[in-house]
C-alpha cells in the first residue's frame, strides 16, 4: 500500500465530494484556503527556472499524481471540470488541470510573503497537453498568446514575478 | 608541484571568492550569466570556510548573516537562494546544507567572535531542531533525499556526508551555545549518538572502510529492514572521506587512511590524473566523466595531515597543473567521454535545454582545442576548498627552509 498516492488520491476525492456537496465555488475557496496555509508554512519563495523575465517549469510537479488518480477514476470527473470552469477565477489562474489551482495558490502566497506578485501565464500540464491560457494575465504582462506559445513548446507551465 | 604557479593559484582563488560575494553577503555559486547563478547552502558555506581561512573575516561574516537570514520558517536552510535570500530550492531535501551552515558559523565564531550566533541564535537553533526531526530513532542517523552529489539514487537514506556535516553542525552548535551560555545538554548527547553511529553503521570492518549509505526510503520506517529501499551502497565515493573531512576522526585513524586508500585506487583517474566523485559505472556524468578539483582539494588535505608529502604534491599539483587561467572548473573530462555521454543521454531521451547550454560552454572553453571539456569555469567552491588545502600544506611543508627557498625563487624569477 502506498500511502503517500493514497493521500494524494484522497485530496482529490475530497475535491469531488466538496463539489457535490458545497459546489464549486465553496470547494475552490476550501482548496485555496488549503494552499495557502502551506504556502505560508513553507515561507517566502520563489519557483520555477527563470527564463529571461519569466519563469517556467519544464515537468509539473503534481502531474504523474493526477495521472494516477485519472487512470483509477476512469475519467477527468466533472467536479474537476466545474472548478476549472469556474468564471470568478478565470484571471487568476491558467489552470490547465485541478492542480494548478491548488499549486499556484501556495505560489502566490509564497511570493506574496517574498514581497512579490505573480501571474500565472499558461500551463499545458493534462493528458492532451492542451494550453490552458490566463488571457487577462498574459494581457496585463504585455506579452501576445503566440509569444507564451513559443515559450510553452518546451515548457508546461510559464508564470511572472513582478 | 611548481610553487610559484600553486601561490598564484592561491591568490587568484581569494580574488574569485571576493568578486562572487554579491553586496547582500551571498557567494555565488558560479558567476552570474553562467551556470549556477544563485547562492546553495552548501557551496556557500563551504566559500565561508575558505574565506576565512584566507583571512577574509568581514566576508565570512557577511556570508554567514546572509545565509542564516534565509533561513525557512520549517528551520530549514534553503537549498539554494536567490541574491535577496529569498527561497529558490527546486530539489527535495539536501539535509547537509543545514549541517555545514551551523560547521561554518562554528569556525567562525571560534577564529573572530560569537557576536553572529549570538545575534542569530534564534536561528540556530530552529537549524539544530530541524536537524533533529530527520533524525531515525531507531538507528540514530540523520535521513535525507540527497547530499554531496544531489543524486537521490545513491543518497536517499543515512548518508555518509550528510550525517557527518550534520553531525559536525551540531557539534559546533554545542560549542558555540556553551560559550554563550546556553543550555545545551541535549544537542551535545544527540551529537555523540550520530557519532557513534556514523562510526558503526556507516563503517565496514570487513572491507575495513567507510560506506556510502544505508538505503532507506522513509525516514520513519519502522522497523528499518522492511522499507521498501532497505539496502545499502558500498561503492567507493570521495564523499566517504566525510568523517575526518568534518573532523569527526583524525586524519590518521586507521579506518579513515583505509577509506582514502581505497578512494585513492578507485577513483584517481588513470587519464586524467585528479579525483573522481564516485564511479564511471553510476552513469550520472554530466558533460562526460571525469576528475573534480575539490573533492581533490578535500583529499588532498588528507595527505598533508597525515605528512604524506608526496600524495599530497600530486593531488594538490594536479589541481595547479589542470587551473585555466588560475580558474578551477567544476569538473573536467575527454573529448571522448563528454561524446560518450552525449550519446548516451540523447538516445535514451533525458538531454535537457540546461544540458545544451552547458554543452556549449563546454565547446567554446579554450581548453576544448587542446582536447578537454572543461565543465563550468570557474565554480567558486573548488576556489575554496583549494585555499583550505593550499593553506594546510604550506604550514605543514612550506615552513622554515622551504619557505625561504620560495622566496629566494620569487625574487629570482623576477
Amino acid at each position: 500500500m502506498d500511502v503517500r498516492k493514497i493521500v494524494s488520491d484522497a485530496f482529490l476525492m475530497a475535491i469531488i465530494e466538496g463539489v457535490r456537496r458545497d459546489g464549486p465555488e465553496k470547494t475552490l475557496e476550501w482548496i485555496e484556503r488549503v494552499a495557502d496555509s502551506l504556502g505560508e508554512k513553507e515561507g517566502p519563495g520563489l519557483e520555477g527556472d527563470p527564463k529571461g523575465t519569466f519563469n517556467c517549469l519544464y515537468i509539473c510537479p503534481f502531474a504523474n499524481a493526477l495521472q494516477e488518480f485519472l487512470i483509477k477514476y476512469g475519467e477527468t470527473p466533472s467536479e474537476f471540470v466545474d472548478i476549472l470552469n469556474s468564471a470568478d477565477r478565470a484571471d487568476t489562474f491558467a489552470a490547465s488541470n485541478i492542480f494548478c489551482i491548488f499549486h499556484h495558490t501556495i505560489r502566490a502566497k509564497r511570493a506574496g510573503l517574498a514581497g512579490r506578485n505573480v501571474y500565472h501565464l499558461a500551463s499545458s500540464a493534462n493528458a492532451e497537453g492542451k494550453t490552458a491560457y490566463n488571457e487577462n494575465a498574459i494581457e496585463a504582462v504585455g506579452l501576445t498568446k503566440d509569444a507564451i506559445d513559443e515559450l510553452m513548446e518546451k515548457t508546461v507551465c510559464v508564470f511572472k514575478y513582478e | 608541484m611548481n610553487l610559484r604557479e600553486a601561490k598564484k593559484l592561491y591568490d587568484s582563488s581569494i580574488e574569485i571568492i571576493k568578486k562572487n560575494q554579491h553586496k547582500n553577503g551571498g557567494f555565488y555559486a558560479s558567476p552570474p550569466g553562467t551556470r549556477y547563478p544563485f547562492i546553495y547552502a552548501r557551496d556557500h558555506s563551504i566559500v565561508v570556510l575558505g574565506a576565512l581561512e584566507a583571512g577574509l573575516v568581514d566576508e565570512a561574516r557577511r556570508g554567514l548573516e546572509f545565509i542564516l537570514a534565509a533561513q525557512k520558517p520549517t528551520g530549514e536552510m534553503p537549498q539554494r537562494c536567490d541574491v535577496e535570500g529569498t527561497d529558490t530550492s527546486y530539489k527535495e531535501l539536501q539535509i547537509d546544507g543545514n549541517g555545514l551552515v551551523l560547521y561554518a558559523l562554528g569556525k567562525y565564531c571560534q577564529k573572530v567572535d560569537y557576536e553572529v550566533a549570538e545575534e542569530f541564535w534564534n536561528n540556530v537553533d530552529l537549524v539544530v531542531d530541524y536537524i533533529l526531526k530527520n533524525k531515525n530513532d531507531e538507528i540514530n542517523l540523520i535521513h535525507t533525499i540527497n547530499s554531496i552529489h544531489e543524486y537521490p539514487a545513491y543518497e536517499h537514506g543515512f548518508e555518509i556526508f550528510a550525517n557527518s556535516a550534520c553531525c559536525a553542525g551540531l557539534i559546533e552548535a554545542v560549542k558555540m551555545g556553551n560559550a554563550l551560555g546556553k543550555d545545551v545538554k541535549r544537542w551535545d548527547q544527540e551529537a555523540e549518538l550520530i557519532r557513534r553511529n556514523i562510526l558503526t553503521r556507516l563503517y565496514s570492518p570487513r572491507k575495513r572502510t567507510f560506506i556510502k549509505n544505508i538505503r532507506i526510503k522513509e525516514r520513519g520506517s519502522k522497523p528499518l529492514g522492511y522499507d521498501p529501499y532497505a539496502s545499502t551502497v558500498g561503492d567507493p565515493d570521495a564523499a566517504e572521506y566525510a568523517p575526518a573531512y568534518f573532523e569527526l576522526l583524525n586524519d590518521r585513524d586507521l579506518r579513515v587512511i583505509n577509506t582514502v586508500r581505497r578512494i585513492d585506487a578507485a577513483l584517481w583517474d588513470q587519464e586524467l590524473g585528479g579525483l573522481n566523485r564516485y564511479p564511471e559505472a553510476w552513469n550520472r556524468n554530466n558533460g562526460g566523466y571525469g576528475p573534480w578539483p575539490h573533492f581533490t582539494c578535500q583529499v588532498a588535505r588528507h595527505f598533508v595531515n597525515i605528512g604524506d608529502d608526496d600524495r599530497a604534491e600530486v593531488y594538490l599539483g594536479w589541481v595547479v597543473d589542470i587551473a585555466s587561467d588560475y580558474m578551477l572548473p567544476e569538473h573536467l573530462s575527454t573529448i571522448e567521454r563528454f561524446d560518450e555521454w552525449i550519446d548516451c543521454y540523447s538516445a535514451a531521451g533525458i538531454m535537457r535545454d540546461d544540458k545544451v547550454v552547458m554543452i556549449e560552454g563546454i565547446k567554446s572553453h579554450p581548453k576544448w582545442q587542446e582536447g578537454f571539456a572543461y565543465v563550468v569555469t570557474p565554480l567558486i567552491w573548488p576556489h575554496a576548498e583549494y585555499i583550505r588545502a593550499y593553506k594546510s600544506y604550506e604550514d605543514m611543508f612550506l615552513g622554515g627552509e622551504s619557505l625561504q627557498a620560495l622566496k629566494r625563487q620569487a625574487l629570482v624569477s623576477r
